[in-house]
């Protein structure tokens, strides 16, 4: 995969941070914070496809939510 | 709203009745699917499932799910980890068994159409997973 050098500026708290979780996990700073826009980019992409199903199919109901948040509760999603 | 199988989990996994759900509209799917997502969580989806599951487009709901989903390749190792198991389990069902090998690698939750056969190969792998029905 090609790599984009890029110069961002980040909190000393958060950098500080990241270097900590990025040494735990193993990894670069680099390989870490890349996971990181990853995994935030996936999510909002994902949300953005909801808000095109309820564009076209109707908001989802707050209790149909509510059904789904007992489901992952119940099977301990999410909770690692 | 539908039956389910208890056991701790991690993520989700997806088989090809999610798939198909998500693309009639069926709105249990969305709202599992929503919640992951704003737990942090995006839900798997077994590559074979895909393939099972797409029909060459336009699929306008699969592709909305498929925004917020990781899809997973079937590696070498997990290829022959579903080949064994279906040798142990009888059956020849490869996605089915890509899905359980697939979850049982994270111990993640399945969503399912079809917890019953899932759960026999959940059991033959030896691995105790999660499944609701859809």
């Amino acid at each position: 995969m090609a790599v984009k050098k890029l110069s961002i500026s980040l909190d000393e708290e958060v950098a500080a941070a990241a270097r900590a979780a990025a040494k735990a996990a193993g990894m670069s700073l680099s390989a870490w914070l890349s996971r990181a826009a990853t995994e935030a980019a996936g999510i909002e992409a994902g949300l953005q496809g909801v808000r095109e199903y309820e564009a076209e199919h109707g908001v989802l109901s707050e209790e149909g939510l509510a059904w789904a948040d007992e489901v992952l509760d119940r099977h301990g999603v999410g909770r690692r | 709203m539908s039956r389910s199988r208890s056991v701790s989990a991690g993520g989700i996994v997806y088989d090809t009745g999610a798939l198909v759900a998500a693309e009639r509209a069926d709105d249990q799917v969305w709202f599992v699917h929503r919640r992951a997502l704003g737990r942090g969580l995006r839900p798997v989806v077994p590559s074979v499932v895909l393939a099972q599951a797409w029909r060459g487009g336009p699929q306008p709901n699969l592709s909305r799910l498929l925004k917020g989903c990781v899809i997973e390749a079937l590696a070498e190792n997990a290829a022959r980890e579903v080949g064994r198991l279906l040798a142990t389990n009888g059956s020849a069902d490869v996605v089915d068994a890509a899905v359980v090998v697939s979850a049982a690698s994270r111990g993640d939750l399945v969503v399912t159409s079809d917890p019953d056969d899932l759960a026999a190969l959940a059991t033959a792998l030896g691995v105790p997973l999660g499944m609701q029905a859809i």
